[in-house]
This record gives structure tokens, sequence and C-alpha cells, in this order.
């Protein structure tokens, strides 16, 4: 994580071990202080920057691995580095039962509630003598090894600094695995994330834990530097100046964290000493450059450069560009990211007649067009001559589904079946109750009445998540892609149940998980070369073109390894050509990769060219159903839906 | 049982306090979805500001310019306005078209910056607030109630029926409904939505601003103190989904109640239980997520 080059790496090891025999004495005490600091403003990273949780307890939790610590040291006579995991332990308990809440409810209720934990803490701190000592605090003696007194700075800095770079690697690791992408898709989007399989419940308690943990340690560390722990040191102010701090320095990375640490802490030192006005005014800068921040430039110090280099680029970008008619312009986004910046997701949008998704020379692309719907009519021909189901056990059962919002019956025992192997489609006029049916067979929404079977199990209340599990997939009308990660990383979310190494492995980046992550990495290349994307690959998606936003979120589904695929208006936004090619890559899917499709969709053509079998529903009830040339012929259909003249 | 009624009815004046900074949360988030984390602060910066106008240093010492109160509450009141409208014009109008969460950091920052500011300017030690209300008391059903305290309370009722005026009757209160909704839709009908959004501000504002200048003389002057004291507030706030003001008012009554009553219950005046009010205040808070949690969790991100 330090650095990817390893000459670097070891003149960084190297320097951070001279470090305190180079400088003087109050440059180690500098240090020890920006460690403590590194870890505070860490576990903000991990909260606000990757998981989207906003807390303004950090410092009270701080204050629990802190007072924690100091009560350990004093009646168990428990020392630093058993007494820091004590107190994470304490502190990430903690978190845990803040993080419960956070389940019930958004990112905007949790800022209160922890605001009045923070609160209630710093009130019990202060009354609540046998934990916390009261006003005045407790005291603990220095750490004493045999060997070293750590009364002196220059020894605790090779204590802390240790710790500090060990539980950074640990949440480098952490971010780079599974963990940290269940995490990035639950910032963006948690509908989303549950749909590819990830417990969203455990993983946000995850985060509050490891959050906890680090700044429990943290609370631990700075016990052993200031030798003792009063309220004071743990109280609301301190809260908001992580969260500062944190912004400021860039609260998308971890390299944020450190920067911003160490700007605090230097300027802390000089700056703030340089004149008598500036004289602890650190809390007054903190509040206007976080607002500052905010305004100019959210991604933080660490995103200056990256800034920089953006526009260099762009300017490279638009040389290049002139001569040419039509580009994809790729929004302006970065790696360290403005993590509190959720781009919005709207494709550059594709012109009727514009050029298909997969790219190439305007005469191949006609020839390939062409092929292309010769393709497709002789699949649709095919089907053509095939005029009953698959006698297989239905894969998904949906039994007299009614569902209810208010007064609105929006699904009125709704029934169908879908058979292994189909291409299946849902249709009906608008408001039909098409999307909300899907949801409940996805789990997003619990029928009043009614059972979904799927796979010959009642899954009716299952989680979203275990129904990926059992391998549904879907995709949305209106996507929910990560419009922060590359094409690459949103495929990569959906290898999640792909993956069998658990947390510790992860942690550590055992073996097990960076075979695991090899594989999973072929898989996504290999489906997104299936579908014509490769070449976007490394682009952040927001900004893509509809067409390509469509397959990508087709191949992130895909990834999944589902036994049946939701489709929901796959083809709403795209134009003819698009349509055409999106028909073939579900043919493809199907034949070849073996899923099973089931479809709602408006474009009448489409459904007509791949649907094996259809059901109508109109104002929430079954209309009709049969193959799609019988129901294009079923008057009732047409009245309903279709209009007076039947569909060319 | 009669120390209960008699802080029970203590109560009801710091519950109309609280759905006052309540009220102004619950308008900035209607109208652009935003969270307010400085309510507590504006209402604390309104303190002082009435502080600075009407305190004479010649005869209590510190600073100020000695206005009389009769001048200086609605100069105050006018400059919370102003403070809000500033708020929301240089500072959050600017993110608008970023993710919410970015705005309520914002707000963080806007905290930071007023307590800073106050803490700065007056100093964390503890001040005198002007009184506005009568002094004396009246005893009422073998009850002692001061006056500031039924002041405070027939004010806020006051207050709080003109806002529920102004939201239900007022061609601005149905603006603003409609720019709750549907921002670009309101628009579209030819509503000033900038307008009414900047107008959300200055008038949560002034009633934060007026709330930290009821509270300050039964609380306390101070920067941190006065700031958290919005707590309870925010509570309340939720209880009423952030957007329903009925329900608002009966949280603020809960939590009002709750703040007056529970140092006086025996196993917390023994001092067996530290934090006694604080504690109980952030049960209330999760106590009030549970039970409005799910609708809001259904706002946010529709399926």
């Amino acid at each position: 994580m330090l650095t990817r080059r390893p000459l670097m790496r070891w003149v960084l090891i190297l320097f951070l071990i001279a470090f305190p025999f180079i400088f003087p004495s109050n440059w180690a005490d500098m240090a020890v202080r920006t460690s403590i600091l590194v870890l505070s403003l860490l576990s903000v990273v991990i909260l606000t920057g990757w998981v989207g949780q906003i807390s303004l307890a950090q410092a009270a939790l701080m204050g629990v691995g802190a007072f924690t610590a100091a009560q350990l040291t004093n009646h168990l006579n428990l020392e630093f580095p058993l007494h820091a995991i004590a107190a994470g332990g304490a502190a990430a308990a903690v978190a845990i039962f803040i993080g419960l809440f956070a389940l019930r409810i958004r990112g905007l209720y949790l800022a209160i509630a922890t605001l009045a934990f923070q609160w209630a803490m710093e009130a019990s701190f202060l009354e609540w003598h046998p934990f916390s000592g009261g006003f005045n605090g407790v005291k603990i003696d220095p750490l004493k090894w045999p060997c070293c007194d750590f009364s002196d700075v220059k020894l605790l800095y090779f204590l802390v600094w240790p710790t500090t770079i060990l539980l950074i690697l640990m949440v480098a690791n952490l971010r780079d695995s599974k963990t940290g992408r269940a995490w990035f898709a639950i910032r963006s989007s948690e509908v989303a994330a549950k749909t590819l399989g990830i417990n969203v419940t455990n993983y946000k308690l995850l985060a509050f834990a490891v959050s906890g943990f680090i700044i429990g340690v943290a609370g631990s560390m700075n016990l052993n530097y200031i030798q003792s722990a009063t309220p004071l040191d743990y109280n609301f102010q301190r809260s908001i100046l992580f969260l500062a701090i944190a912004v400021l320095g860039g609260i998308g990375a971890i390299a944020g964290a450190v920067v911003g640490a160490i700007a605090y802490v230097f300027s802390d030192q000089y700056v703030f000493t340089l004149a008598d006005f500036l004289k602890d005014k650190t809390d007054l800068f903190a509040g206007g450059l976080l607002i500052f921040t905010i305004l100019q430039n959210p991604a933080g110090i660490i995103g200056v450069r990256e800034q920089l280099r953006e526009k260099a680029a762009e300017r490279h970008a638009r040389k290049e560009r002139r001569g040419q008619k039509r580009s994809i312009v790729l929004e302006p986004a970065t790696e360290t990211g403005a993590a509190l910046e959720e781009p919005e997701l709207v494709g550059a949008s594709a012109d009727a007649g514009g050029p298909p998704p997969v790219s190439g020379a305007q005469q191949d692309r006609d020839d390939e067009r062409k092929a292309a719907s010769q393709r497709l009519a002789a699949y649709t021909s095919a089907r053509g001559q095939r005029m009953e189901r698959s006698s297989a056990a239905p894969m998904l059962e949906v039994r007299d589904v009614t569902i209810r919002f208010g007064g609105v019956v929006a699904n009125d025992a709704v029934s169908y079946e879908v058979r292994p192997g189909e291409i299946c489609g849902l249709i009906g006029p608008n408001g039909a109750g098409k999307t909300t049916n899907f949801n409940c067979v996805n789990g997003l929404l619990v029928p009043n009445s009614g059972s979904v079977r799927f796979m010959g199990q009642d899954i009716t209340d299952k989680a979203v998540h275990g129904r990926a599990k059992l391998g549904m997939a879907r995709t949305f009308q209106l996507m929910r892609l990560f419009p922060r990660l590359t094409v690459f990383e949103n495929l990569m979310v959906g290898t999640h149940l792909q993956n069998d190494s658990g947390f510790g492995s992860n942690l550590l980046m055992l073996g097990r998980t960076k075979t695991e992550d090899r594989r999973n990495r072929d898989r996504v290349k290999e489906v997104m070369s299936m579908l014509g994307i490769s070449e976007h690959a490394e682009s952040r998606v927001a900004g893509l073109p509809f067409g390509i936003l469509r397959l990508i979120e087709l191949g992130r589904a895909l990834v999944t390894q589902p036994r049946m695929l939701l489709l929901d208006e796959p083809a709403s936004g795209l134009d003819v050509s698009e349509t055409d090619a999106f028909a073939e890559i579900l043919f493809k899917v199907r034949d070849e990769m073996g899923h099973t499709i089931f479809i709602i969709e408006h474009d009448m053509r489409l459904v007509m060219m791949i649907c094996d079998y259809l059901y109508v529903l109109e104002f929430g009830r079954n209309l009709a159903e049969g193959f799609p040339q019988d129901v294009q012929s079923n008057p009732a259909v047409i009245a309903a839906y279709l209009g007076e003249e039947s569909v060319a | 049982m009669k120390l209960y009624i008699e802080l029970f009815i203590l109560g009801l004046p710091i519950a109309g306090v609280f759905a006052l900074i309540a009220t102004g949360v619950i308008m900035v988030y209607r109208a652009s979805k935003i969270l307010t984390l400085a309510q507590g602060a504006v209402a604390m910066f309104g303190a002082y500001i009435l502080y600075q106008l009407n305190n004479d240093p010649a005869k209590t010492g510190g600073k100020g310019f000695g206005l009389t109160i009769f001048i200086a509450l609605p100069l105050a009141v006018v400059l919370c306005g102003a403070l809000g409208y500033a708020m929301e014009r240089l500072f959050l109008r600017p993110l608008r078209d970023r993710p919410v969460l970015v705005s309520v950091i914002m707000t963080v920052g806007i905290l930071a910056l007023l307590t800073a500011i106050a803490g700065h300017t007056w100093g964390y030690d503890r001040l005198a607030a002007p009184k506005i209300a009568p002094e004396g008391q009246v005893r009422i059903a073998g009850i002692t109630l001061g006056y500031d305290r039924l002041f405070i309370l027939g004010l806020t009722a006051l207050i709080m029926l003109a806002v529920v005026y102004l939201f239900k009757y007022t061609t601005l209160g149905i603006a603003m409904r409609a720019v709750a909704d549907d921002r670009r839709a309101a628009l579209l009908m030819g509503i000033p939505a900038d307008r009414v959004s900047s107008l959300t501000w200055v008038l949560g504002s002034i009633l934060a601003g007026l709330a930290g200048i009821l509270l300050s003389p039964i609380v306390e002057l101070n920067p941190i103190i006065l700031t958290l004291i919005a707590i309870p507030a925010y509570a309340a706030a939720l209880f009423g989904g952030l957007t329903n003001l009925a329900r608002m008012v009966i949280g603020a009554l809960v939590v009002g109640v709750l703040y007056s009553i529970v140092p006086a219950i025996p196993f917390a005046k023994n001092n067996d239980f530290p934090g006694e009010r604080e504690l109980a205040i952030f049960a209330v808070v999760i106590i009030f997520m549970f039970v409005t949690g799910k609708s809001v969790e259904l706002q946010e991100e529709e399926i």
C-alpha cells in the first residue's frame, strides 16, 4: 500500500526507522501524535468515505478505548499491546451497537443518532467515576518494559508507528478484497449491493466494527502518549475535528488520512504558533477549511495532484480529439476520488443511428450489423417453429401474488411460471405492475399474499441477498451501477458470491484470497470480452454511453453466475442497432452460458424477437399468456396494450 | 408526586423551544432534502447575538453594545435570518447538484465554524444571558410557575400556530411544499424554487435563533452546551420523520418533559446513573428511529 515501487518502499521504511534519530525529539513527539491521528482519521475514512455512514461519535469511541485501556492498566496490569487490543474490542463493540441502529436507518438519521450518542457519552464520562474517573480522568504510569522506558517519545515512536502501519496494511488488504468492494457497493446503492448477494447488514456492521476497533486502538495509544485520559480529550469538538481533517486530507483514501494527519500536526506545531492572532485558532481554521474543501475540492489535499493530472490529461485529450467528430467523453473522476461524490448516472445519450457500442471502422460496422440482423432472424425463425414449452419443472413459480400500496392494488393474484432454459417475457401497458412484481420476485418487496418459489424452494420471505445466493440476478430499469467505480470494478463486485475466503483471510491477504481474486479477475475479463466492453474496463462508469451502461449492468449480473437473469426493461434508452446487439447477446447468454432469462420489456420488436413465452399483465392482473405469435394476435392483448393495429 | 407534576409542567416550555428548533430542521429538510446539523449552532449564535446587542459593558462587564431589549431583540432576529440566508447562499446552494451527504457534512462544517467563532469572540465561560421574559412567578393550583416559563410557552405556541398557518394556508407555504415534493415540477409551474429554499433557511434560522434566545437563560450561555442542546430537538424532528409537524410536536413534548423530569428520578438523583438526562434522550432517539425508520428508508431509495 505504502508505495508500489519496491525501492521506494525500502527507502520509506529506512526513513521511518531513522526518523527519531535524525530529527530533534520534538519531531518524534509530533510523529507520535501524527500516528494517533492517522488511525483516528482512518476510522472516519472507512466509515464515512467508504461506506457512506456519517458518524459524529468517533471521539466518544476513542474515549471508550482510552478509558478501557486505562482501567485495564490500573486494575489488571494489562499493558500496551494487550490493552490496545482490548480497547479496540471495547470500542468495536460499542460501534456495533451504534451500527445496529444504522441498519434500520439511512445515513441522515445516523448522523443524529451518533450526535446524540456522543453527547450522552460525554455526559457519562464526566459522571461515571468508576470508568472514567470523572472530570479529572484517569492517570496511568508510563509504560515500562524491562528493556525500555516508553516515557521517552523516541521509544514510544517505535511502538505506535509499527502498530499504525500494521493496521493501515490490513485495512488496505480489506479494501482490495471482496469486503472493500462490498463496502463501496453499499455506499453507492444498497439495493444493487443486495441483488449481487451482498449481505448489507453484515457488511455495514463489519465496517462499524473495523472502524471502532481502529479508533479504540488509537485511544489506547493516546493514553500511553499522554499517560492519562480525561473526558475533555474525547468531546464533541474532537469528533468534528476528525471529520474535518479527514475531509481536508481526502476522505476517500487511506493516503488522505495520512496526509491530513501530517498536515494537521505540523500546522498545529508550527503554523499556528507563528503569530499571536493565530494562537489556539485551530478549531476556527478546521471549520473554515472543511467548508472550503467541500466547496473547492471535495477530494481533499490528496485530490489536488489527481486534479492537476486530470487537467493535463484533459488538455491532451482535447488536442487529440480535434478532427474527430464524435467521441465518448469520459467524465473526469479521480481514483482517490471525491469519495463523497456520487456522479449522476446519465449516459451520454446515444442518438439514433449512432455507432453501436462495439466500435470499429464504419464499413466493418455496417457489415457486422447486417450479419447480426441475419443471425437474429435465424434465431427468431428457429424459435418460431417451437410451439411447446419445455416440460421441465418450472424454475420460477409465482402464485397468486397480491401487492397493495395503501389503497392501490399493484398486483392482484398474479401467477406465472418460468421454465429452465427459456427466455420468458412479462409485458403489459404502463402501470400494469410489472416492475412491482419483479421487485417481489427479487425480494425487494414482500407480497401481501401469494407465494414465490424458485428452484423448488419457497422464497417468498427470503432476503434479497439470499435469493442472489440461490442464483437469481437482476438488472434495473433505472440502472443502479456504482458510478465511482470503473467498469472492471463494477463487475468485480458481482463476483462477491464466488468468494469463500473469510474476513481473516481478506485481512491478511492470504493465498486463498489471492487465488480467488485471480480467478474472479479472469472471469470478469471473460464476461467483458463476451459483451464487447473490454475497451472500457478502466473507465469510470459515470459518463459512458447508455448502451454501454446497459451492457455493464448485464455483465455485473452475469458474473454472479446466476441460474436466472431478471431483466427490467433492458432495451429502454437503446436505439435500434443497440437493441439488436443486445438481443444477440441475450441469445448467447441463454444458449452458450445456459442462463434462463426472465424479461420485462416495452420494446415489442425485441420481445417478439427473443421471447419463447409471454405473460401479459393489465391493471395488476393476468390478462393473457402464450407464445409470442399467439399473444400478438390475441384480441384482448391488442385492445389493452398494442392499440387498434397489431405491431409490425 | 407534586414534584413530578411540577417538573412536567416546567418541561412544557422546554418542549416548545425544542419544537421551534425542530420546525426549522423540518422546513429545511422539506424544501431541500438536507438534514441541517447546524441548527443547534444557529440557536447558540442567536443567543450570543442578542447578548452582544443587549449587554452593557458599563454595567455587567463583558462585550456588548448595550441596546435596549426592545431594539436588540428584533435586530437579533433579523440578524439570525441574515445568517440563515448567508449559509444557504454561500455554502449550500453551490452543493445543490452534489449528493446529500456532502451537504450534510457541509452543515457540520458550519457548526464547527460557528461554535469556533462564538468561542473565540465571547469565550467558553458561562455568561449571563439577557432575559427577555418578565420576572416573577405565579401560583396555580399549588404549583409555582415562573412568568418566564409561561411567556416561553405562550410565545412558542403562537409561533407554532403561525408556522402551521404559513404552511397550510398561504401561497408561500404551498410553494414550499411543492418545491419539497418535486423541485423541477415546481420550477415549471413558475415557482422560484431558489428563493423558496433560501426562505426556508431564513425562517429556520430565525426559529432556531429565537429558540436559543429563549433557552439561554434557562440552560446557560456557552458555545458548546447551547449548541448541543439542540439534540433533543433533532429527536423530535426525527419522530416527525423530518417532515411531519404534528408528529414532531408530540416528539418534542416527550423529549421536553423527559429533559425536565429525568434528573429528578431517584436512581438518577443518587448519581448512580451517569449522564442520565443525555442517555435518556439518546434512548429516545433510538426508539424514535425504530418507530419512523422504515418509512424514511423507502423514501430515500425507491425501488
